[in-house]
């Protein structure tokens, strides 16, 4: 039931996110400084298995089971999600207390923040187990907190997709918070509004891939629409069926995909190397991914041997884009060359 | 499919309907905009969208990048979006080009730190204008003060200790976190001119691989990231790179897709495991042990590339047995020559002498074997007869090394690492049978006290399969891309009258700024400043956390040292009373092991503290005067040149410097002038420098802006020239460089000796392999033997059984506790810079975590998130306990450069700290072996540091 002509969609290769956390950043400086956003951030990566953003997230229901019907959903706290600490800067360097005084939190000490668990992961030494999972609105093809909103205010844009927040129409009412099985979307206790990712559509406007993606430096993120069979997001999750979408039966067809992470090998009971069995549990990413991961991983490992033994293959050509610009589906739009509308006096 | 309200109904069920009551009216936004000035560009609010549009605008755009930084990253290109005045938001500016279509480009470059770089120059540390101390030094009282005020006091400081004690009587705390241009260059000429020392402080952090000068003749070998892409096999050995080279670490991953394998070894599954084919996890501090069995294997399963190694390193090479001594010219020959080596010939059964030895007849020094040159890898019953007329036998160091590797059969070597026996053979045959492996080695490499041991026997299994100097293969750590006008605009008098170009008044002064050297301060070694007269004595000496093998103990190696001459430059006892103490581009409270003790000595004796400081930081918090200076974006800088982007970036001035910062240059040229006019007024001319040159205080200024030619607002003239006097930049303009984006491509390589990345003739078309010049064209490397030198016989290699490369257990620095506690660079930060950054902290926890294995924790009843005091013989500080099944049990991890101030208690971890002295870089005057600051120094060490843990309540 797409009610848009086109899509756009981003696709995230888990095998080169380094969790560095720029595309957070970028993202921040971006959207979130404003009053009232500080809590926010658009743009999440979080090592799994952990928690996430907000704190246990995949159990806070919301999107549609097998049949359709609407799930049960939590409406995430600022406090699950993690507070904007304030720190003492001042008093701290200022204060005339010395080494007794020092840059502290104020108020109660945080349990909770949206990088919280990093570099945490499971498992037991030396057999231990992480990867990083970047995650944006997936700007769902079936989008539940549209659905929900009494108030007609998610948009989803007609040519491309992207869904919004209407700021002017929303009422604070936070169905849209309960709806969403991602947990994707912050309340502005200022505003009285819910705000979310935009995708950048600004940006798009403009021929900018979003700023997450254009800015990451581990070159994780395709971008572009997912009808274009020249592209990348075409061929990874169409033709090679490597790029899957997190927790497909949550029922609102996101149209983020992921590149499964390959895991390094693992170690038996003595220390030697154990070929048979996967350092990231099957059982695990068939949870995040749904069981055609497992496809995606042979032909990942499949393709990687190819490209060694032979030098040629379409898909990890496409995965390593030579060329970065490549990575955006025609949105390579430099922003420096754009010309934007001046809001200010000032020159 | 439910109707749309069934479907809302059914997602709230159970959710706080109190939600429902928060609903406000929306305010239009339209009153912001409801301005009758306002600009004919500007339009009506036309819906939520705008809002969102208007935050993604701007006045202009800045090209810049973080010159001002010791992030090692090499550089990014960065437009800076300025709104208003300043710079509200930072975006790649992803200029690169691919170096040619085998390998990725370089885009976009940059880092969570970089694009949060405008919020730490607008951050609350940031220092505003100039502040002197009114409570004690560290109570963090402060009054502000005029930039005339603060500069009469500090003239009128140092005429008085210039004209009573000279040069001596005060010096310049150095970090590494200025740039490539008038920053440096200005405290280099202030403090040059006026015969004051500077601290060198490469080998204080211990970021100097002593192994790696000893081997490779380069303390800091590499090339270009982008042949990364071209391994067959990487090994990150010891680091982090995708925590610590984020805008490089794509070459990694995208090699893994090309069909490489990734190996990483590291204690613990660090986020730079996660990627790999491979994880290697060794017990803290017995790399070299691993190393060694792989060469082991290497050699017994005859993997080993002979040609190579007979060609390209010293194994072949012939040593006393009698001494352990190398053979060498003059031990046979009357007026023989003392770097002068020899290997076995199997055909003439007689010694030949190697024509890549140092002192081999220049214009014959060659790495090339004759037609008729049969050089036996491992003579048997070779002998030499000597002066004396005494026979003596000779064995190969090869024959040695095999002797050597004996001990380090794989399942001895399981024993000491605690890696699978299995898992080492395989390492060791996947390594040897690739067609090129690559070994990237973390700095902290030099950061326990055998670390030289590991880079020696690192580089071992590099050179045993030949790939050193291989593309796409070989070891590397970090090298620069040497900018020789720069040095030259620093060290040089008059930089202005040399001729852009001309190489023939380049090289000359090049040359002789050596023997300028000898007379003016220019640097003394920090570690040994510290070691000496900063408080540290007794801890970084203490035999007991020290190499329990050593016949003697640390201290006498120390004396010896000091009374062969063998050590360079050995800061004395009268620089450890200084009258004034001056401290730029780094915070040594935090960057030197047990830094805080400055505080009680250097400190506490000096009567003046001056720090010219971005913001407050440990050192500032000790200082009398703070002089705020510009951020990058508010000044003219290039950034530090690390080689693996092989580009040069300019930081252009944005924008205006924040409140009344001012730049580096401007700073030091306006006190530069108090200092001349003081002079004159009291009427002082000649005073002495640090090594006791006269010269005449009251031509200071003159001399420092170069005859008065560069004026404190022309620090761009310092740009010009660096472009114009470095071989690296020839041809690029201050115009291109803006026109590009404040990005261009290095045009050449640095000429200033074999060093850094000039090994390699550069090709801008083709990622750099360094060491071609050796490897293909033959000529001999930097060392002794001309060669690939495993083998060291300074006397007190031999004393110590390391006259090759062996394992030793790592020592109880920090006295008999049970757990390790390693250290290394964060992603959060680059060294203390961003530690502080609200954003970045909401994303961490926001206070200093220590990682421990959950186990270790439980022992200890020790929760996550419950506060740890991590303490051993040295004290204690306190930190966060974090679990993670990562650390290996017995390890805990503190990502370093936390402040001081972020931790409870006011204690950072580097208080603990003991920095054990390693007796070998007591060692010098030995061939290439030089006892000099950034070459062959006393080093840093904390990653050995034993520590326990117990609950902390306040």
């Amino acid at each position: 039931m797409n009610t848009s002509k086109r899509q756009l969609a981003m696709v995230m290769d888990l095998n080169k996110c380094i969790g560095c956390q720029t595309c957070t950043v970028a993202c921040k400086t971006l959207w979130t400084g404003d009053e009232g956003m500080e809590h926010m951030w658009f743009n999440t990566v979080n090592t799994l298995p952990g928690k996430g953003t907000p704190h246990g997230w995949e159990d806070m229901g919301g999107g549609f089971d097998a049949e359709g019907n609407a799930v049960v959903g939590h409406i995430p706290s600022r406090k699950e999600f993690g507070e904007a600490w304030k720190f003492d800067h001042e008093g701290s360097y200022y204060g005339g207390k010395g080494d007794a005084s020092h840059l502290a939190i104020a108020g109660e000490p945080p349990t909770w923040g949206p990088n919280w668990d990093e570099d945490q992961g499971e498992g037991e030494f030396p057999n231990t187990h992480y990867f990083y999972m970047p995650r944006i609105c997936n700007h769902c093809t079936h989008p539940a907190c549209k659905e929900a909103c009494p108030r007609d205010a998610i948009d989803k844009r007609e040519e491309d997709g992207i869904v919004t927040v209407n700021e002017d129409r929303c009422r604070g009412y936070r169905f849209c918070q309960a709806a969403c099985p991602y947990k994707k979307i912050y309340f502005n206790h200022q505003k009285k509004v819910s705000q979310k990712c935009l995708f950048c559509f600004p940006r798009i406007d403009n021929g900018v891939a979003p700023a997450c993606a254009r800015q990451c430096p581990g070159r994780v993120r395709f971008v572009g629409y997912r009808d274009d069979p020249e592209a990348p997001i075409w061929k990874l999750v169409e033709k090679w069926k490597v790029a899957l979408p997190l927790h497909p039966e949550y029922g609102t067809e996101p149209n983020v995909f992921y590149v499964p992470p390959i895991g390094p090998l693992s170690f038996d009971q003595d220390g030697d190397i154990d070929e048979s069995t996967p350092r990231i549990p099957d059982a695990y990413l068939i949870r995040l991914f749904g069981p055609s991961v497992l496809d995606a991983l042979a032909t990942l490992k499949a393709e990687r041997e190819k490209k060694r033994a032979t030098g040629e293959s379409e898909l990890m050509d496409l995965l390593i884009a030579y060329e970065w610009k490549d990575m955006f589906g025609g949105f390579d739009t430099d922003p420096s060359t754009v010309s934007v509308v001046k809001w200010t006096n000032a020159s | 499919m439910q109707s749309i309200h069934a479907t809302r109904r059914a997602f709230l069920r159970g959710t706080a309907i109190g939600a429902l009551g928060l609903a406000l009216d929306l305010k239009t936004l339209r009153p912001v905009f409801a301005d009758a000035r306002l600009p004919p560009e500007a339009r009506e609010y036309t819906g939520y969208r705008d809002v969102y549009r208007r935050k993604w605008s701007w006045d202009r755009i800045g090209v810049g990048t973080h010159s001002c930084t010791n992030c090692a990253s090499g550089g990014c290109s960065w437009n800076l979006y300025v709104r208003d005045g300043i710079v509200w938001r930072e975006e790649q500016g992803a200029p690169y080009t691919q170096t040619n279509a085998s390998v990725p480009d370089y885009n976009p470059r940059g880092c969570q730190k970089g694009a949060s770089a405008s919020a730490l120059y607008r951050s609350p540390a940031r220092i505003r204008y100039p502040l002197k101390r009114v409570g004690a030094r560290g109570e963090n009282r402060w009054k502000r003060i005029s930039w005339d005020e603060a500069f009469d006091e500090i003239a009128a400081q140092l005429v008085d200790t210039l004209s009573t004690r000279g040069g001596v009587g005060g010096y310049c705390e150095n970090g590494n976190n200025s740039d490539f241009g008038p920053s440096w260059i200005a405290m280099v000429r202030f403090f040059n001119q006026l015969g004051m020392p500077i601290t060198e402080n490469f080998a204080s952090t211990g970021d100097l691989m002593t192994g790696a000068t000893l081997v490779l003749g380069n303390p800091v070998p590499g090339g270009s990231s982008d042949d990364w892409f071209r391994s067959d096999y990487f090994v990150n050995w010891f680091g982090n790179p995708m925590s610590t080279r984020i805008p490089d670490a794509h070459f990694i991953t995208e090699m893994r897709y090309r069909g490489g394998k990734y190996v990483s070894v590291t204690p613990d599954f660090n986020p730079s495991a996660i990627h790999t084919d491979l994880w290697i996890g060794v017990r803290p501090g017995t790399d070299a042990a691993l190393a060694l069995a792989a060469c082991r294997v290497i050699i017994d399963e005859d993997l080993h590339d002979v040609p190579y190694i007979i060609e390209q390193t010293d194994l072949p090479l012939l040593i006393r047995e009698d001494t352990r001594q190398f053979l060498r010219e003059s031990d046979v020959i009357e007026g023989g020559r003392r770097e002068c080596f020899a290997w076995w010939d199997g055909r003439k059964r007689a010694v030949v002498w190697s024509a890549s030895s140092a002192q081999f007849e220049q214009d014959k020094r060659t790495l090339k074997l004759g037609p008729d040159d049969q050089v036996e890898l491992e003579p048997r019953n070779a002998r030499v007869t000597l002066l004396s007329g005494e026979t003596v036998k000779l064995s190969s160091a090869f024959t040695l090394l095999r002797r050597n590797l004996e001990d380090y059969d794989a399942n001895s070597a399981a024993r000491i690492t605690g890696v699978h026996a299995n898992v080492i053979r395989r390492f060791a045959r996947e390594f040897a049978n690739a067609k090129a492996a690559k070994i990237y080695m973390g700095a902290a490499a030099g950061k326990i006290l055998h670390g030289e041991l590991v880079q020696r026997a690192t580089i071992l299994m590099c050179a045993l399969t030949g790939n050193n100097g291989r593309v796409g293969g070989g070891w590397e750590e970090m090298t620069f891309w040497e900018l020789d006008g720069k040095i030259l605009s620093a060290f040089h008098d008059f930089p202005s009258d040399l001729v852009p170009g001309d190489m023939n008044t380049i090289y000359p002064a090049l040359m002789g700024m050596g023997a300028q050297q000898a007379a003016s301060p220019a640097f003394i070694s920090g570690s040994l400043l510290m070691l000496l007269n900063g408080g540290t004595y007794a801890e970084q000496l203490n035999p007991a956390y020290n190499d329990p093998t050593l016949r003697r103990t640390p201290e006498e190696f120390l004396k010896e040292g000091i009374a062969k001459g063998e050590l360079h430059n050995v800061p004395g006892e009268e620089l450890g009373s200084p009258d004034v103490i001056f401290n730029m581009f780094g915070n040594p409270f935090r960057h030197r092991r047990m830094g805080e003790r400055l505080g009680r000595t250097l400190f506490a004796k000096a009567r003046l503290v001056v720090d010219l400081t971005l913001r407050m930081d440990d050192t500032a918090r000790h200082s009398d005067i703070l002089l705020p200076t510009a951020g990058p974006y508010e000044k003219l800088g290039f950034k530090y040149s690390v080689s693996y982007p092989p580009y040069l970036h300019l930081a252009d001035k944005a924008v205006e410097p924040l409140g009344e910062a001012k730049s580096d240059w401007e700073i030091l040229s306006l006190l530069m002038q108090r200092v001349e006019a003081e002079a004159r007024r009291r009427g002082v001319r000649t005073v002495k420098t640090y090594r006791g040159v006269e010269y005449d205080l009251s031509q200071a200024y003159w001399r420092f802006s170069d005859k008065g030619r560069i004026g404190p607002h022309e620090d761009e003239k310092f740009m010009r020239l660096i472009l114009a006097l470095s071989p690296a930049t020839q041809g690029i303009t201050m115009e291109e460089l803006r026109a590009n984006k404040g990005v261009m491509r290095y045009t050449g390589v640095s000429q200033m000796g074999k060093m850094w990345c000039g090994t390699s003739d550069y090709r801008p078309d083709e990622p750099l392999v360094p060491y071609q010049d050796y490897v293909v064209r033959k000529m001999p490397w930097p060392t002794s033997t001309g060669r690939q030198q495993f083998y060291v016989d300074h006397a007190i290699y031999v004393e110590v059984g390391e006259t090759l490369p062996v394992h030793k257990q790592p020592p109880r620095s920090g006295g008999d506790f049970p757990l390790v506690m390693t250290c290394g660079h964060t992603r959060w930060s680059v060294h203390t810079l961003w530690r502080d950054v609200d954003i970045l902290l909401r994303l961490q926890r926001g206070e200093p975590v220590i990682f421990v294995n959950p186990d270790d924790a439980a022992r200890r009843g020790l929760a996550d998130h419950d506060y740890a005091a991590v303490h051993n013989d040295l004290g204690e500080f306190v930190a966060r306990v974090k679990l993670t099944p990562g650390m290996q049990p017995g390890q805990v991890h503190i990502f370093h450069a936390w402040l001081a101030t972020q931790h409870v208690g006011g204690r950072a971890s580097d208080a603990i700290t003991p920095s054990p002295t390693r007796v070998t870089n007591f060692a010098g005057k030995h061939g290439h072996m030089v006892n000099e600051v950034g070459w062959f120094d006393l080093s840093g060490n904390d990653r050995d540091t034993r520590v326990d843990l117990r609950k902390y309540t306040a």
